[in-house]
């Protein structure tokens, strides 16, 4: 069976009303790269899934998760 | 007055207008194609422009595509345009150019006997099919993950 990466990105930036651009800008990468991941077109590298955590105060875990 | 654009909103701008050229140059470089192969390759000064402006369109094709372009823009916001995003689209778009110049190659040479081309058309046709599918790829995926 497939699995897919999801992804609470999007409710987390919007919960603290940042925009895509303002979310690259905390993190040192584009909107656009901002913009694939929240709609699972592009699974991040450990790195920004870290730092994307990190920023948004939560887990990995809770920022992603495997969905079959 | 106007507000200071964000290196952010700068990289986007930019990245937009990269997706919207990079299709542009793909055609110019198949009218010049189209062009070599009415007129063929001339010893007239004329046809030596030509084939010159095609053979360093091609290279900075390439380079763009290898590098990301923008190379005068500062650090902060070539590393913005070239980040991991941009990175996959320019190799899964890179891939793509390599499949295209392959097929291309394998195929003028199953070809060889039926049709009568030169050494320096082949070139032409396998670098342009490699160097114009990487750019369509490369668009295509830079405006879909725009947005």
């Amino acid at each position: 069976m497939a699995e897919r990466l999801t992804t609470r990105l999007r409710e987390l930036r919007e919960a603290r009303g940042w925009t895509q651009a303002q979310l690259g800008e905390r993190i040192g990468v584009s909107r656009k790269t901002i913009n694939t991941v929240e709609n699972g077109i592009f699974i991040p590298s450990t790195l920004i899934a870290l730092k994307l955590a990190a920023v948004l105060e939560t887990s990995v875990e809770t920022l992603f998760s495997v969905a079959e | 007055m106007t507000e200071p654009v964000s290196n952010v909103d700068l990289a986007d701008r930019l990245a937009r207008r990269r997706a919207r050229v990079l299709p542009v140059l793909g055609l110019f470089l198949l009218i010049q194609q189209s062009a070599y192969f009415a007129h063929g390759d001339g010893a007239r000064l004329v046809d030596q422009v030509r084939i010159g402006a095609w053979v360093a369109m091609s290279a900075v094709i390439l380079f763009v595509l290898t590098t990301g372009g923008f190379w005068f823009r500062t650090a902060p916001v070539r590393a913005l345009l070239n980040d991991e995003g941009t990175l996959a689209n320019r190799a899964a778009a890179l891939s793509t150019g390599f499949i295209s110049a392959m097929l291309s190659a394998i195929l003028l040479y199953v070809m060889q006997g039926a049709w009568e081309f030169s050494a320096a058309e082949a070139i032409h046709l396998i670098v342009t099919a490699g160097l114009v599918s990487a750019l369509i790829r490369f668009a295509v995926l830079e405006r879909r993950a725009l947005g």
